[in-house]
Parts: structure tokens; C-alpha cells; sequence
């Protein structure tokens, strides 16, 4: 089989610029491949890491652009973190109260990044691929998406930001074997577990926390400060007060990694402070959040089936892997080879330019993902049907057929959810539609066709059909008013830790469901029950049903169990067996047969 | 590689090199529906996971989004709907428990009845219930890593008999060691 790409046939013989956007909590990177080489998108002050921060102020200013001295106020910061609540959300903007949505606010950063970049570069450049967290969910991704478009740029692709910091690694350093990528930014941590081999970049499973960053260590640290050297004027400082103490820890957490103590001196009301804080202490404050994003990480390493000898080293990524105790605390636990030559705070945006490079003159790399969450839909009793698991592949079709419940029911509602727990109730609803129209049948026979398609930017597409009317409803999931998303990051770990107690509320609800089930379809076969039962045997069906009718009120599964494996039994030989949701299982010669 | 199939986009009878059309370059379906003919592997039971890489690797270049970014609607099309099929299969056959109901359906056989993992042996009952209740109560890491490695064991022994009783055509026999793959998979997992 051949593995070079075929070029097309109308391509241009010069090759497209593509922007490599890492669009940051705190900064934001720009690079673009250019012949061999990648270079760095540099602001009027020959910066290239722009702060994310918009202030509305008369007009609006991105970045170096504001004086935060005089600004800060008006001035929104770490706008990328509400896009895991709600991106379209309202957010105060200024003194007149006047709001404005995290799409809207971001869009004004991505505004900012193309007109840098139209200036460094001397042309314009629209084409680009943002970077997103990993374990970001559909609806955070659809937004920054949404952001970027209405900037002007056109989005060839979003990718996960430690799969390109992995692909910057694996081409430029040639990096190869199974690697985990810890990637912990101003506002997200995500694990990624790659395979790095030639021209193949294959990912074998994610997950992280949407809300834990370096902003959480800062005000960590701030709020040590705080209490141990002005604990009792510390409600009374002002915005500017409290600005220079979160720069002076900002600096001390920056420079613990060449030394052990660090003295700060601030001035506050008048009064110099040293501020002393030193490599213990740090380890205290900071203990907590390393060891969360170590259970991840130890997690996902059992979740891929992967043995920790088998992998060759950590990546370090973002910014706050510069603190010389998350390395520290890796190497103690994991025992494992860290690679962090370069640059933390550059190298996504370096791999999205690589692979952005790639992906509009064609290349013989190819990079797999997978989608960090599982997707399904809520059946009866507010279970949770699983489609897409989480670490699937993508892009994924998966098509899964569901049936009703009542006889003569005529439509139904899908509600589509993303989560790891077993009951929908406690994962997100990502949206709902209802299949109307459908033929009134007795509970059972309908057969409703649900198709998930998610795209390789982890986009979701859902469709459902009625196979035998033909009906069809196609959506797109778009942001909407159901979401709430702000429980994302208690997703995975609350599904760990009340796995038990989820499991236990699952089967009872199975087993109502199997119980109200049978009664079902003894009630569509009665008239056959009753011509070739006997008077006892239609005694002892009733009185067993009945029993299993009153105890369903209940919440007893065991009961419930006995009953009904014993009216299955009185009715063995009467009852139609259900229609299996598989028809694939009916075609073919009887395995029991030949026993 | 070679094949006749009419060409969606020249409309006429054409060949067909390596899913491409030899007249006007465009992407075809791979127009195969069990997951070993995708990948042109032999039927057999057990499979060598590092072809089958390989050749989810060779696939995947040939039918992934980001090789038609530039491409015409309907190629991007062919690409999203085969780049899936490919992932789907590749999963259906990297599963040991999959593999079989893959199998038994090729041979023309219902997969497993109804879906429901009964049991039919008795000492199978047994077996499982003992080996639940181990894991129930392990006590230390010491002791998962025993189990599980004992389980691992099992799987490997068990995979050994499907793939002879294939060969024999023992079908029945499948069945009940299919049963019991698909537990011991399960504790396993849940040792995770």
C-alpha cells in the first residue's frame, strides 16, 4: 500500500501559511512554518507571549497594549477558563455594568493575535489551528471555535494541546516510544498518554481537570501571604495592593526553581514587608494540587492498559511546569525520564504551526486522537446509554438502536449527555430532541436509530431515525441554556469514587426495568395465555404479576429479582421473547441447536 | 491492490489503486463490511496485533480528515465516514470478546443469544463467583498484581482454546469459553 500523500490535482505549487494559535489562560502564542523554519509571532513591543487579557476601556485593548497600572480594573483576565462553565455566559465588562459573553470577550484576544500577525508577518494570514485542553468538553470547544471564526480567521482544525506539544517533540527532537505529556497551564491540566513513532503520532488516552492551573497554585500562594504577613489589614488593601502582592508571588513561585528561599520586599501602605518563602513551605501550599494531578495521571496509565515500564518519560507543558517541584514530585512517584528542553510556555503553539504546516501541503505524518469524555444518551429510568466511550478514537460514528417503552407510544425524547457516571442525572446534559411521529406499535417493536458523529475537531453531530417511518431529525449540538458544564471536572473523579453506590442504583433500576418489561408482555399475550393455560396457571400468572406490580413501587431489587425470574418461569413456554435491540442476533443458524 | 467499481465521480466502470480512482485520483469507499476484510487479515481467532496495527496505521493514512482539508465536500465526506469505519473496526478487533461474535457471524452463526452471558456450567458459576470474591477482598498492591496476573493467565490459556476449537470447528464449545472470557475481562477491568 503506498503511504505518500497523493497530492490534488489543482493544488498550488507555493506552499499556504497556516497560524499555530495556543490560545492560553494567561498567554497566548502565535507561530507559523515558514520554508523549514517556525518563527514566533512578535507584538509592537517585540513580545511574543501576549498576556489574554482584554480591558474595555474607551476602546478596546489586548494584551501589552494595556496599562494595567491604570487599567486594571476594567481589565478581564483568564477569560479561557468560563469557557468550561458557559461560553456564552454574561460577564461584566466595565463600570456601566455592560456584559458580554466569554465568545465575545475571547473574540476580541483573537482579533488582536491576527492583527499582530498580519503585521509581524507583512500579509495577511487567515488561515489557522487553534489549540484546546484535551479534557475540554464539546461545548468549550464549539465556542473558542466560534470565537476564532468571528475574529476572521478560518479554523482548519482545532487540536489538543499536549497532542501538539507531543508532535512538536516527536518531529523536532525525535522523540520516540510511549510518552506522557503533563500539561498544566494557567487554568487546565490534561495527562495525555502518546505513542510516538515515525511520521505517527497516535494517542492512547487523555484526561485531566478543566479547572485546576497555575492560577489555583498563585492564589494558593497569595493567600499564604496574605495570612502570614497581613492578616489584619488584609481586607483592607486596595486592587492595585493586592495587584503588586499576586506579582511578587507570581515572581517568587517563578524563581523557586533555581534556589531554595526566596526574600520579596513589597511595599504596602507605606510599610516595606519581606515576604520569605522557601521550598518547604512551597511544598506544603502546593502539596494538594501535584498530588491530584498525579492521581490522574496514575489513573490514566491503568485506564490505557498500559504498564508504567513501558513508557519512556513525562513531557512537561505550560508554564506552570516551570516550578521545579512538579518535576520533583513525577520523578519521586513515577520514577520516570522528564523532558522539558523546550520551551513550556511556546512549544503547543511550535506543534500546532508544525502540524498546521502539514495539514495544507499534505505530509506523511499522521496524528490520531481520541475524545477525553463519553457520550450517550439517557434511557429509561435516567440511565445513561454509553455511545462513545471516553478514549475512543476519533472521528467516530457509532449508531445505536433504542425501542419504546410503552405500547402505542408515538415519540421520543433523546437527551444527549457527556459523563462518565452511570445515572445521566449526575453527568452533563449537552442538549435534547424529541423523534415524534413514530408509528404506534406495541412497546418494543419500534426501532429508533440514534447516530453520534464526532468529527476529529471532537465536534458532535447526533441523528436519529425511525427505521420504519423514515423519520428524521438531524442537530447539531450548539451551546444552549441546559448546559452546565461547571461540573466537569467532578465528572471522572466523583464516577471513581461513588462507583459503588452508582452501580448499586443502576441495577435496581435494571432490574425495574426488566420487571416492568415482562409485565408487559404478558399483558400483549394474554389472549394466547389464556387459551392454552390452564385455570391454575393463569391463577398463579396473575397473582405473581400482581405481587411484581406492587413491589416495583418499592426499591427492594432483590424482590423484585425473585418475582420476576418467577413469572418468567410460569410463562416460559407463552411469552414472546422481546425483540433484541440487535438484529444481527437473529440472522444465522441457532447456536442452542447444536448443543 | 486492483479492483473494478464504478467511480462515484467519473461516473463509469474504473480502476481502482490503492481506494483511489486510477482516472481521476478521487478517494472511493472501501466497500467492505466485516472488519477482517477491511483490513485483509486472515479469519483467524488469534491475530497478530502488531499487523493489525500496521495496517490500521496504512488505512488511516490513506482515508484521515486531515489528508482532505483541501479536498471537495463530498471527498471529506467518504473520508469522515471511512476514517470511523476504520477506528470502529480496528476496536472490534482488538477485542477478544468482539472477535468472536465477528467470527460466528462470518461462519453464519446468531452471535451469542440474545446478548445475555448465562451460565450453562455450573462449575464455570463457580469458578468466577470464587475469583469475584478474591478481588473482593484484596488487601494490598502485592496481591492485585498476583490476581491479576493470574487472570491474565487465564485470558491467554482461554483465547488458546477458542482459537483451536475455531480451527476445529467446535462451535458449541466456544460459547461457554466465550462466557467466560467476558467475565474474567470485566474483573479484570474492575481491578483497574
Amino acid at each position: 500500500m503506498n503511504l505518500i500523500n497523493i497530492d490534488e490535482p489543482n493544488k498550488k505549487s507555493l506552499t499556504s501559511k497556516c497560524l499555530g494559535i495556543d490560545f492560553g489562560t494567561t498567554n497566548s502564542v502565535c507561530s507559523i512554518k515558514i520554508g523549514e523554519k517556525v518563527i514566533f509571532i512578535e507584538d509592537s513591543k517585540k513580545m511574543n507571549l501576549i498576556p489574554s487579557i482584554v480591558c474595555f476601556d474607551k476602546t478596546v485593548k489586548v494584551g501589552n497594549d494595556i496599562d494595567l497600572e491604570k487599567n486594571l480594573q476594567s481589565s478581564i483576565f483568564s477569560i479561557k477558563r468560563y469557557f468550561t462553565d458557559n461560553p456564552d455566559g454574561q460577564i461584566v465588562i466595565n463600570s456601566k455594568s455592560d456584559c458580554l459573553s466569554p465568545v465575545d470577550i475571547a473574540k476580541e484576544i483573537f482579533s488582536y493575535l491576527k492583527k499582530i500577525s498580519n503585521n509581524f508577518l507583512n500579509e495577511e494570514v487567515n488561515d489557522c489551528i487553534i489549540t484546546v485542553p484535551a479534557y475540554y468538553d464539546e461545548r468549550a470547544r464549539s465556542g473558542i471555535m466560534r470565537s476564532a471564526l468571528m475574529s476572521g480567521f478560518n479554523v482548519r482544525r482545532l487540536i489538543n494541546e499536549p497532542t501538539a506539544a507531543a508532535f512538536a517533540y516527536g518531529l523536532d527532537k525525535k522523540k520516540r516510544g510511549k510518552f506522557l505529556v503533563y500539561d498544566l497551564g494557567g487554568g487546565t491540566f490534561d495527562i495525555s498518554l502518546l505513542n510516538l513513532k515515525d511520521n505517527l503520532f497516535k494517542v492512547i488516552g487523555t484526561s485531566g481537570d478543566a479547572k485546576l492551573g497555575g492560577d489555583d497554585l498563585d492564589q494558593l500562594l497569595l493567600d499564604y501571604i496574605l495570612n502570614t504577613y497581613f492578616d489584619p489589614i488584609k481586607n483592607d488593601l486596595s486592587h492595585s495592593e493586592i495587584l503588586s502582592l499576586k506579582r511578587a508571588s507570581k515572581s517568587i513561585k517563578e524563581n523557586l526553581q533555581s534556589v531554595n528561599n526566596i526574600v520579596a520586599e513589597v511595599t504596602i501602605k507605606n510599610k516595606k514587608t519581606n515576604i520569605e518563602i522557601s521550598m518547604n513551605v512551597i511544598e506544603k501550599i502546593f502539596n494538594e494540587i501535584i498530588t491530584k494531578t498525579i492521581k490522574i495521571t496514575d489513573q490514566l496509565i491503568k485506564d490505557c492498559n498500559v504498564k508504567v515500564d513501558e513508557i519512556d518519560g513525562f513531557i512537561l507543558v505550560g508554564g506552570s511546569t516551570r516550578l521545579a517541584l512538579i518535576p520533583k514530585k513525577i520523578k519521586e512517584y513515577f520514577k520516570k525520564d522528564i523532558y522539558s528542553e523546550m520551551d513550556p510556555d511556546r512549544v503547543v503553539s511550535y506543534g500546532a504551526a508544525l502540524h498546521g504546516f502539514d495539514l495544507l501541503n499534505g505530509s506523511n505524518n499522521l496524528l490520531l486522537d481520541v475524545t477525553p469524555l463519553s457520550l450517550g444518551i439517557e434511557t429509561m429510568g435516567g440511565l445513561m446509554e454509553k455511545i462513545i466511550p471516553r478514549n475512543s478514537n476519533i472521528p467516530v460514528v457509532k449508531e445505536q438502536t433504542f425501542t419504546t417503552n410503552e405500547n402505542g407510544q408515538t415519540s421520543i425524547k433523546i437527551s444527549i449527555i457527556q459523563g462518565e457516571r452511570e445515572t445521566s442525572s449526575k453527568n452533563t446534559l449537552l442538549g435534547e430532541f424529541i423523534l415524534s411521529d413514530i408509528e404506534p406499535k406495541p412497546a418494543g417493536i419500534p426501532r429508533i436509530k440514534v447516530r453520534f458523529s464526532l468529527d476529529v475537531d471532537g465536534i458532535l453531530y447526533v441523528s436519529a431515525i425511525d427505521e420504519s417511518s423514515g423519520n428524521e431529525k438531524n442537530i447539531v449540538i450548539k451551546t444552549n441554556k441546559d448546559l452546565n458544564i461547571s461540573e466537569m471536572k467532578k465528572l471522572v473523579e466523583s464516577s471513581i469514587k461513588n462507583a459503588k453506590e452508582d452501580m448499586d442504583t443502576r441495577l435496581l433500576i435494571e432490574s425495574k426495568i426488566k420487571a416492568s418489561r415482562l409485565i408487559n408482555e404478558i399483558e400483549n399475550v394474554k389472549d394466547q395465555i389464556e387459551t392454552l393455560c390452564t385455570k391454575k396457571d393463569i391463577e398463579n400468572i396473575n397473582k405473581t404479576s400482581n405481587m411484581l406490580k406492587k413491589e416495583m413501587k418499592t426499591n427492594n431489587k432483590e424482590r423484585i429479582e425473585t418475582l420476576t425470574d418467577n413469572l418468567n418461569e410460569q410463562t416460559k413456554n407463552f411469552a414472546q421473547r422481546l425483540i433484541d435491540k440487535n438484529f444481527e442476533n437473529f440472522v444465522g443458524k441457532d447456536l442452542d441447536i447444536l448443543e | 491492490m486492483e479492483v473494478i467499481i464504478p467511480c462515484w465521480n467519473c461516473q463509469t466502470d474504473t480502476k481502482v489503486v490503492d481506494f483511489r480512482c486510477s482516472i481521476c485520483n478521487k478517494i472511493q469507499n472501501i466497500r467492505k463490511t466485516n472488519p477482517y476484510d477491511i483490513f485483509n487479515l486472515k479469519q483467524c481467532y488469534l491475530i497478530d496485533n502488531e499487523e493489525l496495527e500496521i495496517k490500521y496505521f496504512q488505512l488511516q493514512n490513506i482515508f484521515h480528515p486531515d489528508k482532505f482539508i483541501n479536498s471537495a465536500e463530498k471527498e471529506k465526506e467518504i473520508s469522515a465516514y471511512e476514517s470511523s469505519n476504520i477506528n470502529n473496526a480496528y476496536n472490534l478487533l482488538l477485542n477478544n470478546v468482539d472477535r468472536i461474535k465477528i467470527l460466528l457471524k462470518l461462519k453464519g452463526y446468531k452471535a451469542n443469544p440474545n446478548n445475555e452471558e448465562s451460565f450453562t456450567d455450573k462449575d464455570l458459576l463457580e469458578e468466577i463467583m470464587e475469583l469475584q470474591n478474591r478481588c473482593m477482598s484484596i488487601e494490598n498492591e502485592n496481591e492485585k498484581v498476583k490476581i491479576k496476573t493470574e487472570i491474565i493467565e487465564k485470558i491467554r490459556i482461554i483465547e488458546l482454546e477458542i482459537n483451536s476449537n475455531f480451527e476445529k470447528e467446535k462451535i458449541p464449545e466456544i460459547k461457554n469459553l466465550s462466557v467466560k472470557l467476558s467475565y474474567l475481562e470485566k474483573i479484570k477491568k474492575n481491578l483497574n
